[in-house]
């Protein structure tokens, strides 16, 4: 089963992306800033990061920069968040983000990104 | 001494009445008053300190309640889609709403609660999910509440039922909406009309006709933005709205409106406003003129260029570059050798590059006759990495 690191401090965001990505046999684990994210990557093996970008502690464009910083392993990462500013999100793709999806977001769209990230992650391994 | 002695013996042996007697009209009107103060002083502790507590249990309780019906709104989309279609019956048994409502908190509080966290899942998801919420809101009934709320005096009241109906997607009377577009209330006005562009199809911009104050460079935002996403619809003639009279933000908005949505059909209205005294706006209507490539109006651009101040002048360079036409390039090439004004040059330059390939023989002749200046302004041009306007 893929296992997914889900970072985002919104309990309600979390929750509902949990139950429906576990509805679609994908494991998730939650984290609720940059902080305790790195502390659930050094710790476990992950196929995907999701993350939003404001955070408490350590933010997304943080967390993205870690995890890029890390070279020993390649993990996607796509950033959700409702920030609009095209700098913003020109940042996340330099910092070495994949893919980022604005918020309000479609369930059908998320999940089909998801597959394309871990499909393309089946391919660099290979 | 004695007296003071007296007092001291009256007050504790009791006997009040010989010592207030005693006391002079005013000390006693005085005395009357502090312990009134004093009286008072107690009461709005008193009162303020059973505010605090049962704000405190009420807090305590809501945020119990916010997360049991975040609870109920994650199962409600999770359901099956032929369950839901089952409405108000299911979601009053399974969904267990009412149970809500046993909670000791006032039932119009469960509903604030429950309908902010609609919105706040709206704002996170589109789609299927959002309209899952959409639903659940109607078979509750919330939308008939909020609609009610339009109707009362208090502006707060008003705003946030529109607030609420424009999130939610519940499309509102427009005669209801017609009579808040003007309202004296800022964001009255702000959601009244947006509500009005978003759900009208005919004739969106029909309220901007009426409308003689001004609006905020944010409403102006948020207008186009709805514009933006709007797709069955249709742009109505922008004849009355791009005007000389007209008010200069709405004009603006509707510059805006035409370069994004291709209007050519108002090209000569824009025109029309190129007498305009209002600098901002003149500038405007040149840029207009330029995005939409309006190479008829090269001309007359031409023609008013020599009186027109200096960021009206760099605004018609540009324009004359957006219109990928070769009329002007004379102009353009006198216009970048002859003017002192290094600004005029750097505008006049752009706007000879932005004609490439049409200018390809101007840009050569220039890059070996003109002078070392000019040669860096035209490679300072010629950059792509460097951003033209």
């Amino acid at each position: 089963m893929k296992h997914i690191l889900l970072v985002d401090n919104d309990v309600l965001f979390t929750k509902t992306i949990t139950s429906l990505l576990q509805k679609e046999h994908l494991d998730v684990s939650v984290a609720k800033d940059g902080k305790e994210a790195a502390i659930a990557l050094a710790a476990g093996d992950f196929d995907l990061v999701i993350t939003d970008l404001f955070m408490p502690y350590s933010n997304g464009f943080e967390l993205v920069n870690t995890i890029r910083q890390n070279k020993f392993t390649y993990i996607p990462i796509m950033v959700v968040s409702n920030v609009t500013k095209v700098q913003s999100i020109a940042n996340c793709f330099r910092l070495g983000a994949d893919i980022y999806l604005q918020k309000p977001l479609s369930f059908p769209l998320l999940l089909s990104e998801i597959k394309n990230l871990m499909l393309n992650q089946r391919n660099v391994a290979a | 001494m004695w007296l003071h002695k007296e007092f001291l013996i009256s007050i504790l042996f009791g006997s009040w009445s010989f010592s207030w007697d005693s006391f002079p009209v005013f000390i006693k009107i005085c005395f009357i008053i502090s312990m009134l103060a004093l009286f008072g002083i107690v009461i709005a502790m008193v009162d303020i300190a059973v505010q605090r507590f049962s704000r405190k249990r009420l807090e305590k309780k809501t945020a119990l309640l916010s997360v049991r019906i975040n609870e109920l709104l994650t199962s409600a989309v999770m359901m099956e889609e032929p369950a839901m279609q089952k409405k108000i019956s299911f979601v009053k048994s399974d969904f267990t709403i009412d149970s809500l409502y046993d909670s000791g908190i006032p039932d119009k509080e469960v509903n604030k609660i429950l309908v902010t966290e609609m919105i706040r899942y709206r704002n996170y998801f589109s789609g299927q999910i959002a309209e899952r919420i959409r639903k659940l809101y109607l078979d509750l009934s919330l939308h008939k509440e909020a609609i009610n709320r339009l109707h009362k005096k208090n502006w707060e009241t008003k705003a946030a039922a529109l607030s609420e109906l424009f999130k939610m997607d519940i499309e509102v009377d427009p005669t209801d909406l017609l009579q808040l577009v003007d309202d004296k209330n800022r964001y009255i006005r702000e959601f009244a009309r947006l509500s009005l562009i978003k759900f009208t199809k005919a004739d969106p911009l029909q309220f901007l006709r009426d409308l003689s104050e001004p609006i905020s460079q944010w409403e102006e935002f948020e207008i186009f933005q709805l514009f933006q996403q709007k797709k069955d619809f249709t742009l109505s003639s922008l004849e009355g709205l791009i005007a000389l009279d007209k008010e200069p933000s709405i004009v603006s908005l509707c510059l805006k409106l035409a370069v994004h949505f291709k209007q050519e059909a108002a090209l000569s209205l824009i025109i029309n406003l190129i007498k305009t005294p209002n600098l901002k706006l003149r500038g405007e209507a040149i840029a207009c003129l330029g995005k939409l490539e309006a190479k008829d109006t090269e001309k007359e651009l031409v023609a008013i260029y020599p009186e027109q101040p200096h960021v009206i002048k760099l605004e018609i360079l540009t324009a004359l570059g957006r219109m990928q036409s070769r009329r002007c390039l004379d102009f353009l090439e006198k216009e970048f050798i002859s003017s002192s004004d290094f600004e005029i040059k750097k505008y006049a330059s752009d706007a000879i590059i932005k004609l490439y390939p049409l200018s390809k023989s101007t840009i050569d002749k220039l890059m070996l006759n003109a002078g070392i200046l000019n040669q860096k302004i035209l490679n300072h041009s010629l950059n792509p990495l460097i951003n033209a306007s």
